[in-house]
């Protein structure tokens, strides 16, 4: 090998001399390090030029410069070198070690540190990474790429915020949301007025050492965004546009679609319940076929045939006349979904001198949801700015303004409420027209000759009158005709000022403010719906929330020798108002004018505001010896406005070790790059109580209580004026916020050259003091009472591996993968066990294991649902045996032995890139765990009349000519048989196709001359596919407790976008 | 060294923003605290009013929006729909009544009955408690503390109505639990005889209280009230003489409608002479859609109007073919043979809501009602006047009417006939069923009931009384499975 390599060096000398005269000659060699390894990935650039390349796996590069040119040779952790191109056509270069350049800095709690200090569990996302997937709020794109992070989008409205749980459940009747902070103070605002394109890095602190510093907020993790600031000491403009399309990402359940199919499900229904309740087969479908259009339980209402009610269906078939003619066919879930276009701009300028410099973005983006008439706008402009006048004084400042405009028709429901758009299409009978039809099918056209809405009342000349549940509704109209707007002027201002003197100490003051100002407006349509009766109704609510924060930090740092020693004191204090004022007024008089003045019937008039304040004093110290053994602690006093005045202050602190075992000199593996160890201990609060009951309103979403300490009342108008006062809640006095211990172990190491990372992690996360709405009796009449009495446990592991594959000069491809297990697990009650929901908390089980009544299968013979029930002796008490019963309501519940946590959930990630081409690729998977599909269970449900079924009623259950079915019963009559249990449970397991980004690079040359210094084009899929166990139409990504509910659906986004630098 | 100049600008600057002492001391400014209740003086009439408030909200008996859940108007509804005497017309709001499958302990429903009231009485403990062991009360505080009592026991007496079988005969049959809200306990069921004895003290109590009460309108609850519920409650207990006392001062001072109005009057408006007790419902206090004329009036766009759902709520024909035609209560249902009524034969037309927006007033108590519970007891005690009585009542409803020869079983049997036709949709007939021990009959012939309520109950059978709700089993350590209605 060693004398061919020499040969062809022999014959490239040769070409040299020729080359000179070219000028332009191609120069080759190796890098290496200073043991001689040679450093694949390398960067070798021409100076001054954009023309570059990288080495190969052996190190090997090769690359077109002139004589005289200079060479820049440079790897990540190596001192960068130069080298002038002379005569050889060949230069070898060995890059030094160079312990500087590998101090990473990572972005923590006030403050930052080298990588290799971290003590605690930290991952950071440098968004470059997610810069291009088309999401409104910054949270929603990271799904599944950060180990030990649940990112959980639950709805796919444009511009809903997620869900983020951080290691396991962190609290049972707190809030377990995380805490956001930007740019070093705690960010209280709409985390969708931070426009993604403006961050420059995401950290999430995932333990006690790394967020112990946010005391009395820090247990349920801490997210830390960073913003741009200013770069290079150029002016360097940056233009990205995408325009894209969203649709449906998640495919309809498989619901009846045909109104044939309909009417021959309905009347098999009505059949089966007669003959189960005694009648005759004949008699019943006599009967059946006679009240499937008026006169029955379930009678329809609607005769879309051109045949007489009681003549739409054959009896002797069980089906649809073949003489009669469907009139109509409206689809509802055609009326309802849209495909929905997307369009991104974005402009930021960035400029560095000595002195200052600064920042400057504006952006837009317009995205239509997939529901009709859904959207979200949202205009961004962000100004940051730095000045060093001197070398010991520093000030800057940030302004981010964002306006936002979100329309969301599900908006004025509750959260699944099966009267929304996305419930009803389903979930309505395909015979009910979405436009007024005439008794020969004909549309109704008002005087304006457009089509009429149809809300199922009775109305003369128009077909049918709907079902009492299904009467005076049309989603699809009040969507169009309703007015649902909600802006929000978002403010965010954040300044810092620090001054250095006595050599090693700074002092930092900072101060921030968050103020959103939002106003929703909306207009009930007086042409139909609820609101018709009162010719329009108008609700209008105006809020204000601004946050006030002041930071004072002393930090001092000092080497000697070998040691470095740090310390931090600082003291800060956090004032948050709330105010609000709404009305609601009916009897409008200018349509589609939402004013209050435009109405006179006043309903209501309601202002109020909520005032919280935190007050802390905070320390840290770290020391180092030798860059080889690193510790650290820090403490905070916390005082919280939320506790009673003698429980309100509490101590919180965090200890962290690491150990670089590379560095020692017995440590001698040429291929293993780093080895670390790291363990930490602290503990951190939680004083996000939240109310029992939901008092959140449209316009105000946060319901915490911040007076739990005392008991609670409303005032009302009792009538004439006169005041009321009624009680609502419990206080407690001696409440204190939730503590989170958290034990963190973890090992990471690089090996063969960085080309392989591992970092992993073993976490205890115990709960203590978990607040509980301790049940007293309900006869009691008092709800619940606010207490510290139970105890929690969280306990997994994560880990996080990435690895270049193949790295040399045209073609790189690097995987990775992470994942996440816990257990959960109640480990003190106050009761027994508490009631929640399809869950049951009780000590030794999780706080999602199901507890239901257990399906037990059909009874071949009468096609009734069967359940597991306590065997019971003589005196009533169960005697430990289990038997079937028929009797839903009266079975007994049961632990069912399935979760809503999933075993293992995480993601994983390839990136190919060829010559100017690369491609980015992320899933998101979750393995186990248990959801409930509430919607599923609803189009079981065939005892209301008018409602749509899933096709399983028709082909899969049990009928008496089909008594092998696995699904019971379902007749008009019984509503027991698809009644709530494990019957319901489905298998949570996915897998995600989360994003997929091809970008293509144009060549430097090309777009210098077009007076750019890069180009890029790209096109982003996001949420293109999921696989999954569970049947179509559940997803399992809406929900941390699986529970499927009419939701709007996750879109998947298709884009194609431009960015351009100058 | 210049740069101290900006160290301590910036340490002042940073001071004078953070030395409030009392930073973290906040005060609520949406719901109030107790703190700020104890130190307002007119806080105990606003719990009392805030009561009443509660009995015709919705929302209060069950979290979750279940459209019957308006309080006691709805309660009384809830109880109508499980009788006989009422017929739904389609598969709507009310069919779990109905068909009995709200009776569940499972259901919402049931949950609606208990909470609603539960909640009054946690409400009105805390003004028993804070009242009854002050020593010098005001009067105004001895009404306060009179109506109180009052709400305690009228709510015990509904609850041990509909989850126990009636009195007599049941006395030592599991009741209802009766809370303190001195603990949270939890307490146990014990006997129906345990449970009237709670309800009668209170009551009796607050009729000594509630003497020379003025109360400054309908929605409070009075001395004559009160009479109203203790007639109620003696005449549950058979104690006739003293429901018959009871039913008399009742109605002391009332008058009666004009016969001839009874068809056309609505039930909408507070300020009718029969009226007792009630409800004003205004624009900011109706719960629209969730309301009683939503559900009853056949003429509003609601629930039970015409239109929209069509779920109206009618008269079994058996019932309307006793109406004799003179009487003049007939045309607020209608005829079956009339062709020109937009209605289906037997709707009624008797609840109308003027105002059209579903701001029609609730009646809770009318005067009417103590003219039959009067001449009941009077008839069971073979008092020659009960016939009186009821004659002055019927007279004014039906100009033909003839006084009644009947006495014993025969006259009682006559005047719950009267009190099915009188009271109907007012919240008494499922208890009388209960309380004369009688079966439910909805399949008999003539009966014009729907296929969905196809329903018959055994005297005193399972389906007469509701099933505890499954939470408070759940929730209170003395009521366990083996203490739930069958």
């Amino acid at each position: 090998m060693k004398t061919k390599f020499s040969g062809i060096l022999t014959l490239l000398l040769a070409l040299v001399v020729q080359l000179t005269f070219a000028q332009e000659k191609t120069i080759s060699g190796t890098v290496s390090d200073e043991s001689g390894l040679p450093l694949p990935g390398s960067t070798v650039l021409v100076k001054g030029t954009t023309s570059g390349t990288s080495t190969d796996f052996d190190g090997n590069y090769s690359i077109e410069a002139n004589t005289g040119a200079t060479l820049v040779f440079s790897f990540v952790g190596y001192t960068t070198q130069e080298i002038v191109v002379g005569a050889s056509n060949t230069i070898n270069v060995t890059l030094q070690e160079d312990a500087t350049s590998l101090e990473e800095v990572v972005v923590v709690a006030y403050g930052t540190q080298k990588k290799e200090e971290i003590t605690g569990s930290v991952t950071t996302i440098k968004t470059e990474a997610i810069a291009d997937i088309p999401t409104a709020s910054v949270v929603q794109g990271l799904v599944g790429q950060v180990a030990g992070v649940q990112i959980i989008n639950q709805s796919g409205a444009p511009g809903a915020d997620p869900t983020v749980r951080f290691r396991g459940i962190g609290s049972i009747n707190s809030s377990s949301a995380p805490l956001y902070v930007v740019d070093g103070t705690v960010f209280n605002g709409n985390l969708n007025s931070i426009n993604p394109q403006d961050i420059e890095s995401m950290t999430f602190l995932k333990d006690a050492s790394a967020n112990a510093l946010y005391g009395s907020r820090g247990a349920n993790g801490v997210i830390i965004i960073t913003t741009k600031k200013g770069g290079k000491d150029k002016l360097e403009i940056t233009f990205d546009s995408k325009v894209g399309v969203n649709s449906r990402a998640v495919p309809e359940y498989d619901i009846i679609t045909s109104s044939a199919q309909y009417y021959e499900a309905v009347y098999e229904r009505i059949r089966i319940g007669l003959i189960n309740g005694g009648s005759t087969p004949q008699d019943a479908a006599q009967t059946a076929s006679n009240t499937l259009i008026s006169g029955g339980d379930i009678s329809i209402g609607y005769n879309a045939y051109d045949v007489a009610d009681n003549a739409i269906i054959d009896t002797s078939t069980g089906r649809v006349n073949p003489s009669a003619n469907l009139l109509y066919q409206d689809s509802w879930i055609d009326e309802s979904y849209r495909n929905g276009f997307r369009r991104e701009n974005y402009l930021s300028l960035r400029y560095q001198n000595d002195k200052s410099s600064s920042f400057f973005s504006i952006g837009n983006l317009k995205d239509e949801g997939i529901i009709i008439n859904s959207g979200f706008e949202r205009t961004t402009a962000r100004l940051s700015s730095e000045f060093k006048p001197t070398d010991w004084l520093k000030i800057s400042g940030s302004m981010n303004y964002a306006h936002t405009l979100s329309d969301d028709p599900l908006n004025r429901f509750t959260s699944g409420n099966v009267s929304n758009i996305a419930g009803w299409s389903r979930g309505t009978a395909p015979v009910y027209p979405v436009f007024s039809r005439n008794p020969q099918g004909g549309f109704i056209l008002d005087s304006d000759g457009n089509r009429v809405y149809d809300f199922g009342l009775t109305e003369p000349g128009k077909i049918g009158t709907r079902p009492a549940f299904k009467s005076n509704t049309n989603p699809v109209a009040t969507s169009l005709l309703d007015i649902d707007d909600n802006i929000s002027d978002n403010l965010s201002g954040r300044l810092s000022a620090s001054v250095k003197f006595l050599k090693d100490f700074e002092f930092t003051y900072n101060l921030s403010v968050d103020l959103t100002n939002a106003n929703i407006t909306q207009f009930a349509t007086p042409i139909g719906g609820d609101a018709a009766r009162f010719n329009g109704r108008i609700t209008t609510r105006s809020n204000r929330g601004i946050t006030i924060a002041h930071q004072q930090l002393l930090n001092w740092k000092r080497d000697f020798g070998r040691h470095s020693v740090s310390a931090l004191i600082g003291h800060e204090s956090n004032d948050y108002n709330f105010r609000l004022l709404a009305g609601q007024v009916t009897e409008t008089v200018i349509d589609r004018l939402p004013v209050l003045d435009n109405g006179v019937n006043n309903q209501f008039l309601t202002g109020y505001e909520k005032d919280y304040t935190l007050q802390g004093v905070l320390s840290r110290v770290t020391y180092d010896f030798d860059d080889k053994y690193f510790v650290n602690g820090s403490f905070r006093r916390d005082g919280s406005s939320v506790f009673h005045p003698d429980n309100r202050w509490g101590s919180f602190y965090g200890l962290g070790a690491a150990w670089s075992v590379d560095k020692e000199n017995f440590f001698n593996v040429s291929w293993i790059n780093s080895l670390r160890a790291k363990a930490s201990f602290g503990q951190q609060g939680n004083d996000a109580i939240l109310y029992e009951d939901n008092r959140t309103i449209v316009g105000d979403l946060d319901n915490r209580n911040y007076y739990a300490y005392t008991d609670q009342f409303d005032i009302v108008n009792a009538g004439g004026n006169k005041p009321g006062i009624t009680f609502f809640q419990l206080g407690n006095e001696n409440l204190v916020w939730e503590t989170s211990s958290n034990i963190n172990a973890g090992i990471e190491f690089s090996l063969f050259n960085n080309r392989f990372n591992f970092n992993g992690e073993y976490f205890v996360r115990k709960v203590d003091d978990l607040l509980f709405f301790e049940p007293l009796a309900q006869s009691d009449g008092v709800g619940t009472k606010p207490e510290n009495v139970g105890d929690m446990e969280n306990k997994g592991f994560e880990i996080e591996m990435s690895g270049d594959i193949i790295l040399n000069n045209n073609f790189s491809w690097s995987l990775g993968v992470n994942a996440t297990h816990y257990k959960n697990e109640i480990t003190r009650l106050p009761e027994e066990f508490i009631d929640s929901g399809n869950f049951r908390l009780q000590e030794g089980y999780s706080r999602y294991d199901y507890f239901m009544r257990e399906f037990a299968g059909v009874d071949p013979t009468n096609g009734d649902g069967l359940w597991w029930t306590d065997v019971l002796d003589t005196n009533g008490n169960p005697t430990g045996e289990r038997e079937q019963t028929n009797d839903r309501v009266n079975a007994t519940e049961y632990f069912i032995g399935k979760s809503a946590i999933p075993d293992l959930y995480g993601g994983f990630f390839t990136n190919f890139s060829y010559k100017n081409f690369s491609l980015n690729v992320n899933f998101a998977y979750q393995i186990g765990g248990y959801g409930y599909d509430g919607v599923y269970q609803n189009l079981l449900g065939t005892t209301s009349a008018g409602d749509n079924f899933h096709k399983d009623v028709v082909f899969n259950s049990w009928t008496p000519e089909n008594t092998s079915a696995s699904i019971p019963r379902l007749d008009s009559t019984d509503v027991n048989q698809a009644g709530t249990s494990s019957f319901f449970l489905v298998d949570a397991s996915y897998l995600n196709l989360q994003n997929v980004t091809l970008a293509y690079t144009f060549d430097t040359r090309l777009v210098n001359k077009l007076g750019l210094s890069s180009a890029k084009i790209y096109a982003v899929g996001n949420n293109l596919h999921m696989w999954s166990k569970a049947r179509q139409g559940y997803d399992p990504r809406l929900s941390i407790t699986g529970n499927a509910i009419n939701e709007f659906g996750l879109a998947r986004t298709t884009s194609l976008g431009l960015t351009l630098n100058f | 060294m210049k740069n101290f100049k900006y160290l301590f600008l910036f340490i002042i600057l940073g001071t004078v923003f953070n030395c409030e002492e009392d930073f973290l001391d906040t005060a609520p400014a949406r719901s109030i605290s107790a703190e700020q209740v104890a130190e307002t003086p007119a806080a105990t009439a606003a719990i009392v009013s805030g009561i009443y408030a509660n009995l015709r909200s919705f929302g209060i008996g069950n979290p979750a929006r279940v459209d019957v859940d308006y309080g006691q108007k709805g309660i009384m509804a809830i109880t109508d729909m499980m009788g006989q005497d009422i017929v739904l017309n389609n598969f709507n709001w009310y069919i779990f009544l109905y068909n009995y499958n709200g009776r569940a302990q499972t259901s919402s429903r049931t949950n609606i009955v208990w909470n609603t009231y539960y909640t009054a009485i946690a409400d009105a403990n805390s003004v028993i408690n804070a009242l009854s062991s002050n020593m010098d009360r005001s009067a105004e505080e001895d009404a306060l503390l009179g109506q109180a009592l009052a709400i305690r026991g009228f709510s015990l007496f509904n609850l041990v109505r509909v989850y126990a079988h009636t009195y007599i005969g049941n006395e030592n049959e599991p009741g209802i639990p009766v809370p303190d809200r001195i603990d949270f306990d939890g307490k146990g069921r014990g006997t129906v005889q345990d449970t009237y004895d709670a309800i009668i003290p209170d009551l009796e109590e607050a009729v000594g209280l509630l003497n020379g009460f003025n109360r400054s309108s309908k929605q409070e609850i009075d001395q004559n009230v009160v009479h109203g519920f203790l007639a109620n409650v003696y005449l549950e207990t058979g104690q006739w003489q003293l429901a018959a006392e009871n039913a008399a001062s009742a109605r002391a001072g009332y008058s009666l409608m004009p016969g001839d109005t009874y068809a056309t009057d609505g039930f909408d408006d507070i300020n009718n002479v029969e009226w007792m007790w009630g409800a004003d419902i205004d624009n900011e206090s109706s719960t629209t859609f969730i309301s009683f004329f939503s559900h009853f009036d056949s003429s509003a766009g609601g629930y039970g109007g015409i239109g929209f759902g069509n779920g109206f709520k009618m008269m079994d024909g058996r019932l309307y073919d006793q109406i004799p035609d003179t009487d003049l209560r007939k045309a607020a249902w209608v005829d079956p043979n009339d062709a020109t009524s937009p209605y289906p034969p037997y709707t009624n037309t008797k609840f109308i809501d003027a105002t059209g927006t579903f701001e029609g007033d609730y009646s809770y108590m009318r005067a009417a009602e103590f003219y039959l519970v009067e001449a009941e007891a009077k008839a069971r005690l073979g008092d020659a006047t009960a016939a009186d009585i009821l004659f002055e009542l019927v007279s004014n409803r039906d100009p033909a009417y003839v006084k009644s020869t009947s006495t014993g079983d025969a006259l009682v049997e006559e005047i719950y006939l009267q009190r099915r036709i009188e009271l109907w949709g007012e919240g008494v007939s499922w208890y009388d069923l209960k309380r004369l021990k009688k079966p439910l009959d909805r399949t008999g012939p003539g009966s014009t009931h729907k296929s969905f309520g196809l329903i018959d109950i055994e005297i005193e059978g399972d389906f007469f009384r509701m099933q505890i709700p499954q939470g408070e089993l759940n929730s209170n350590p003395n009521i366990g499975v083996g203490d739930q209605n069958p």
